[in-house]
């Protein structure tokens, strides 16, 4: 794993101190909230409905057991016992409190971790495939390059005043599981025809209030270019972006009102103008990759007798195989979903004991890593095969061994009215309603794949625009209603949903995606996915079975 | 009647612990009961004056209508309330926050 260099280091030991004496001149009276507020959201701190939310940053959603273990010392000591994992592949604290703040930034910094630059208009945590340097059909590793953007872009003087929030999301795999497509830049390795390792850019994604599919701009962009390829970008931004309008700032209005073509050739006149464009220091590209080299792995064959005999002893323990395991590049290993989702229970929340139990795992059957995903489940990266039964065992002793990886009651849910001070309505209990209804095993597996995702505002971090079956959660008069989108798709063939006629109330929703369900079982024609099904038939049909009761 | 025309009471956050109040005409209380009723729009715009000028106490304070059955707007009561849904930190099991907002069942 990549580890701080004493820059890093001193540089976020400065940051908490500096805002240990923001909190104490602001408590004193000497900064108004007007003065203090600014500095407050550049350390992660949110005020929410009912409390104070601090956002931890983890790059790139990688995190180690140690860090694991101080997310879960920190959730005891000053919140109230849990954490919850978000769709930005960070975490939340719902209930720290003010005085406290500076003291879990230093308990944060002792193991290399910050709530930095989760807020504000520059470039954003990069997000990335969770099976990063682990999944068989990954080119390479993006996490390097990852790591290069976060080093370039922190602080970057340029681009710490863009007119709006930046988002990068980067993949090593043609299989996109960063859902890049809807990132203001999308990064996806791909090899030239020399079989070079590149890029292919896209540009202008997004979701919030004007949901947007990124264009590509370049179908490769050597490594080597990447960085100055990006300064590019981000000068036309700089300069074009509009800032006078918070709504249309984003650089997807950008792309969208200039044209891509337009777009592109004046990306690609700054990179060529470019006198001396940013290059990395090779000595410095070294030393990340050698952070992100692999383990020593153990020579092990795919499949071992023991995990054949162990799935045939137990049902329980096959469908969790077959339904939470991810192809390993290294044979005789698995990537392993830990699913946040119990049936019934809060998407992305885990207590204490389970972040401890989540560590545990990491240390005892892998190399004491563990990565946060976009879906808001937790990823063993390095799992042996073999050990996968003892690695079962210890999960359900912990309520973690759901086997829903990908399915029905897989369902992200931002934070919505329950805390969020933005929202317009409750996401928690509609996920928590469907994932009831659904609840059956059986039934699950026979759904086969099918996101559903909800967010409780416009604002879409439940990414609910992306969401096979997509879930808005709205105002009217006082009164929480439901608006669903169909045929979104965050990955391959990037989509925005297609809104569904009238908002349901919260009741009707389960209903509602349950004829959506029974439309698709009865329809499906060999092996399609319900968004196969969808695309096959078309919108109208399954629009028409949300309100049709008893058809 | 729109809620404009309602009652208010002056509600902000705790600046220390982020918890929710309600301006009582002296100061600053987590109960609902202790709130000044204020009725007419000047005392309104005077009370919200004086809480404003607290913001040593107090982060974001502003207006919320009250009727009979308490706070107006859903929002207010879920912040009142506590998260309306079984959370694994919820402090207090039987009557904590949140269980007067029940679940919807959704
Ligand atoms: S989508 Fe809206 S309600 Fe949900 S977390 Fe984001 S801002 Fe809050």
């Amino acid at each position: 794993m990549y580890r701080y260099d004493d820059f890093d280091a001193q540089f976020v030991r400065e940051r908490t101190d500096q805002f240990r004496t923001q909190v104490e001149r602001r408590l004193s009276g000497e900064l108004t909230e007007d003065e203090f507020k600014p500095l407050r959201l550049m350390n992660g701190l949110y005020l929410q409905l009912h409390a104070y939310m601090l956002r931890v940053a983890i790059p790139y959603g990688t995190l180690s057991s140690t860090q694991m273990r101080r997310l879960a010392e920190i959730a005891d000591r000053w919140d109230r016992g849990y954490g919850h994992f978000t769709t930005r592949q960070n975490i939340q604290f719902n209930w720290p409190k003010l005085k406290d703040v500076p003291d879990i930034l230093d308990a944060l910094a002792e193991v290399e971790m910050h709530a930095i630059q989760t807020s504000g208009n520059c470039i954003r945590n990069v997000t990335s495939d969770p099976f990063a340097g682990v999944a068989a059909d990954e080119i390479e590793d993006p996490r390097a390059t990852a790591e290069l953007m976060r080093q370039w872009s922190t602080l970057h003087p340029e681009f710490s005043f863009l007119p709006r929030k930046f988002k990068i999301a980067i993949t090593g795999s043609p299989n996109d599981r960063a859902a890049t497509k809807v990132h203001d830049i999308g990064l996806r390795m791909v090899r030239n025809e020399a079989g070079e390792p590149g890029y292919e850019v896209a540009v202008g994604g997004g979701q919030g209030r004007t949901p947007m599919i990124a264009a590509v701009i370049r179908d490769f962009v050597p490594k080597a270019d990447l960085l100055a390829y990006l300064e590019a970008i981000m000068r036309v931004y700089n300069l074009y972006g509009r800032r006078d309008n918070k709504y249309k700032a984003r650089i997807k209005i950008l792309v969208h009102e200039l044209g891509v073509e337009a777009f592109t050739r004046e990306v690609e006149a700054e990179f060529a103008a470019q006198e001396a464009p940013v290059t990395a220091d090779p000595e410095l590209v070294t030393a990340i990759e050698a952070a992100f080299a692999p383990p020593t792995y153990a020579v092990l064959a795919d499949d071992p007798p023991a995990l054949a005999q162990a799935k045939a002893a137990n049902p329980a323990f096959k469908r969790w195989v077959d339904t939470n395991l991810m192809r390993h590049k290294q044979p005789g290993y698995a990537g392993i979903t830990v699913s946040l989702k119990p049936i019934g229970g809060i998407p992305g929340d885990a207590t204490s004991d389970q972040m401890r139990a989540l560590a545990d795992a990491a240390d005892w059957f892998g190399y004491g890593e563990l990565r946060v995903t976009h879906e808001q489940n937790i990823v063993l990266p390095d799992v042996r095969q073999d050990r996968l039964v003892a690695l079962w065992r210890h999960l359900s002793q912990h309520g973690l061994d759901t086997a829903n990886a990908g399915l029905v009651t897989d369902i992200i849910a931002c934070p919505g009215l329950d805390y969020c001070a933005l929202a317009t309505a409750r996401s928690i209990p509609v996920a928590q309603a469907i994932s009831n209804r659904f609840a059956d095993d059986d039934r699950q597996q026979a759904i086969g794949p099918l996101a559903i995702k909800i967010s409780g505002c416009i604002n879409a971090c439940g990414h609910h625009h992306v969401g096979h079956i997509g879930v808005l959660g709205l105002e009217k008069n006082g009164e929480e209603y439901y608006q669903l989108t169909l045929g979104g798709a965050p990955d391959g063939a990037a989509a925005v949903g297609k809104r569904a006629g009238p908002g349901l109330a919260a009741e009707e929703v389960p209903d509602a995606i349950e004829r959506l369900v029974d439309h698709y079982l009865d329809r499906r024609e060999d092996d399609e996915t319900f968004l196969q099904t969808y695309q096959r038939l078309g919108h109208d049909t399954f629009k028409e079975v949300i309100y049709a009761p008893g058809d | 009647m729109s809620r404009k025309d309602l009652p208010q009471v002056v509600t902000a956050n705790d600046l220390l612990s982020g918890v929710v109040v309600f301006w009582t005409g002296q100061g600053w209380s987590e109960a609902l009961a202790d709130a000044l009723m204020l009725d007419d729009p000047q005392t309104q715009k005077e009370a919200l004056a004086v809480a404003e000028g607290d913001a040593g106490r107090v982060v974001g304070p502003y207006l919320a209508a009250v009727d009979a059955a308490g706070l107006v707007r859903f929002r207010e009561r879920i912040r009142i309330t506590g998260p309306t849904v079984d959370y694994a930190g919820r402090p207090d099991e039987a009557g904590g926050p949140g269980a007067a907002a029940g679940s919807s069942g959704a």
